[in-house]
């Protein structure tokens, strides 16, 4: 500090020293008495604690732990099990019930919780305990309405199947003769878990699941697309990934449907001839490449190129020829081994949030727990053989979430369990959209010991493997589209 | 020596000294039965005496001395140091009317009076430029924190040492003489807009560094 400074704060001091004094002679002590006597509520409060400190927690918290849980255990073994009541036709014993054919039965539970048995249905309720109880369904169908409250614990036994329930609505179909099993979620969550769904399949409100042990054919899908699929029996695992919640209007959307849908189903679709033509005219056929434009100017119906503002991707994305397969939504006829719960890949979704092109990707929850032998598996079923003979297929993809992700990717085509593809793209990162590409030729290179069916490829798999420093991750995988030209 | 009178003779009252602070102390932990009293006969002046002379002109705050004694009371089991006992009351005091001050400006703001003026409580035997330069501090004091009243009250008009403030203030030295320098510089630059007490201020510390 400088002098100049120190005499400043110098003076400052001496004036408000000088300035104290005054104060003090103008307020000096107060008259005798001036504070009165001592209010005996303020005295008392001296004398009315104990004289030795409190007992430190630790000497009185267990006892007090042991009490609290005596009582939790005493109430809880004093609180009985939930009662119901049967009302509707039916014949009982015990505890289990049936339906005849033109009659149906509700179970009414003490919680609130209501069962209606359907016609020609058979039940049994084999537990009850104060949180719950455990419903077997023999035969038929029944509509469960299980009231939420913390700590219920529902289960529903259906062939081999059980389902845990928390609070939800939901019916469901057992038909013991057809070994046929579906569950239909009105609201709420249930885990189905047993044959054919592994460690539990986690179903949501409006989604449906179809399983068929004769056939070995597990389906989840949405309600309302269910409704209108006729394919429900197909391939073990292989599931028609549904649409992901409503997409929110963005102008990505907006540039998807400008530009002209490419389909791949089987069956044509119900668009007028003339439409039809017109589509020909500004699509490529599915699976052939596009033929490339005439030298003449474009007709009047050419579209205009839109060039997309993503946020996710961007780019000039209605290039032609455009992907066969861009995930726009499920119906575009592929089909997607779902995994199971050990599976790399799992949970695949049509996802309308990231979308390089367009608004749609099909997403995969991904997870990479450093096993060197594990890899990421997305198996796409074309809706018809291809020849891929001199082709190059084309993935775009994108992993998101994990900063410090490292992997390679490749493209295999694959014919029933024979895979072709062999081209490795190593260091790649998360985060960001890649666009690889394999070309197969005439000349086989087998994958594996075996020769491969190129020209009659009925799948496309994009195989990722961490690699680098860090391999333990997860996050989601969204591939935007497939193409061959 | 004939002829001369003797001075008449004073009871001459002992300042207490910190043994008696310290058995005081010690009867209050003790939860002796006279303790309260005593206390309160012992140190209820310099509580009020502190409490006026921090919110300045106005009536006696004995509701405010009562409350301070209520936590005395109830926290005397955190006194470490029984010689400290005054310190210790002092920083519950100064607590108190730190509360009271933020409370009493939060009603003033709400129910803002008509002039906005501290009401006029007459001094007693002060002269008149002292009572009219006291207000206008005060007035002064008003506009500054709360901290910073009370490190200028307990430092210039208690003439309490650093340390002392330190403790009841409840902060290191260091960060006690870097605000106290902070509350001085601000309260002296608010004095200096008040011309007339600026010119009085300035006369009183010259006066008092000439007869020092």
């Amino acid at each position: 500090m400088r002098i100049e400074d120190q005499e400043d704060a110098l003076e400052r001091e001496q004036q408000c020293d000088a300035v104290g004094d005054a104060i003090a002679e103008a307020i000096g002590m107060p008259a005798p008495g001036a504070p009165g006597p001592l209010a005996d509520d303020v005295a008392r409060v001296l004398t009315r604690r104990p004289r030795g400190k409190l007992r430190p927690a630790w000497k009185w918290a267990p006892a007090l732990a042991v009490g609290v849980g005596a009582l939790v255990l005493l109430a809880t073994r004093t609180q009985p099990p939930l009662r119901y009541e049967l009302s509707g036709t039916y014949a009982a014993r015990d505890d289990a019930f049936e339906t005849p054919g033109n009659g149906t039965a509700t179970a009414r539970f003490s919680d609130g919780t209501s069962i209606a048995v359907g016609a020609h249905s058979a039940a049994r309720v084999k537990a009850r305990t104060r949180a719950g109880a455990t419903i077997r369904l023999d035969r038929g169908r029944a509509s469960f309405a299980v009231v939420h409250r913390p700590g219920a614990r529902w289960n529903v036994e259906v062939g081999p199947f059980d389902i845990a329930v928390t609070g939800t609505e939901f019916d469901v179909h057992w038909a013991d003769d057809r070994q046929g099993f579906e569950v239909v979620m009105k609201s709420g969550t249930v885990v189905v878990s047993g044959s054919l769904s592994g460690e539990g399949i986690p179903l949501h409100a409006g989604q449906r699941l179809v399983a068929s042990l004769a056939n070995k054919t597990l389906v989840v899908s949405d309600v309302a697309r269910a409704e209108r699929r006729s394919d429900a029996t197909a391939t073990a695992h292989v599931v028609a990934p549904h649409d992901d919640a409503a997409p929110r209007p963005r102008r990505e959307r907006m540039v998807a449907q400008a530009a002209p849908q490419l389909t791949l189903r089987d069956a044509p679709p119900e668009e007028s001839p003339e439409t039809l033509a017109r589509l020909r005219a500004l699509s490529p056929p599915p699976f052939e490449p596009a033929t490339p434009p005439p030298a003449a100017p474009a007709p009047a119906t050419q579209p205009t190129t839109v060039v997309s503002q993503l946020g996710a991707g961007g780019g000039n994305c209605n290039d032609r020829p455009l992907p066969q397969i861009r995930f726009e939504h499920a119906m575009e006829g592929f089909k997607v081994l779902s995994g199971d719960p050990t599976s790399v890949f799992k949970n695949p979704i049509i996802d309308h949030e990231y979308s390089w092109c367009g608004g749609g990707s099909l997403r995969f929850d991904s997870s990479f727990d450093g096993d060197p032998a594990a890899s990421g598996e997305a198996v796409v079923f074309l809706p018809h053989f291809v020849d891929l003979r001199g082709k190059t297929v084309t993935v775009r993809f994108m992993v998101r979430g994990t900063g410090d992700a490292e992997f390679s990717a490749r493209i295999l085509a694959g014919q029933g369990e024979m895979r072709t593809g062999n081209t490795y793209t190593p260091q790649l990162t998360a985060g960001r959209w890649w666009t690889i590409s394999t070309t197969f030729h005439d000349q086989l290179t087998g994958f594996g010991t075996f020769d491969s069916k190129i020209h009659m490829a009925d799948r496309i798999i994009l195989k990722v493997d961490a690699t680098g420093t860090f391999r333990v991750w997860s996050g989601p995988i969204y591939i935007d589209d497939i193409g061959w030209r | 020596m004939t002829g001369r009178t003797p001075p008449p003779l004073t009871v001459v009252r002992g300042a207490p000294t910190p043994d008696d602070d310290a058995a005081l102390a010690g009867a209050l932990i003790a939860r002796d039965r006279d303790a309260p009293n005593r206390a309160w006969s012992r140190l209820s002046p310099l509580v009020l005496r502190l409490l006026r002379r921090y919110f300045g002109p106005g009536a006696d705050r004995q509701d405010l001395c009562q409350e301070v004694f209520l936590r005395f009371f109830s926290r005397i089991d955190e006194l470490r140091d029984r010689n400290a006992l005054r310190s210790f009351l002092i920083g519950i005091c100064l607590g108190v009317a730190q509360n009271e001050l933020r409370r009493a400006r939060v009603r003033r703001w709400i129910f803002l009076t008509p002039s906005g003026e501290l009401p006029d409580t007459p001094f007693g035997g002060a002269a008149p430029e002292v009572r009219e330069a006291t207000t206008r501090v005060y007035k002064i004091l008003e506009g500054v924190s709360a901290e910073d009243r009370t490190l200028f009250v307990t430092r210039y008009v208690e003439k309490m040492e650093l340390a002392e403030i330190a403790t009841a203030i409840g902060r290191p030295l260091s960060t006690t003489k870097r605000r106290l320098a902070r509350a001085t510089r601000r309260i002296t630059a608010r004095m200096s807009g008040d011309p007339a007490l600026a010119e009085y201020v300035a006369g009183l510390a010259g006066s008092k560094v000439a007869k020092s």
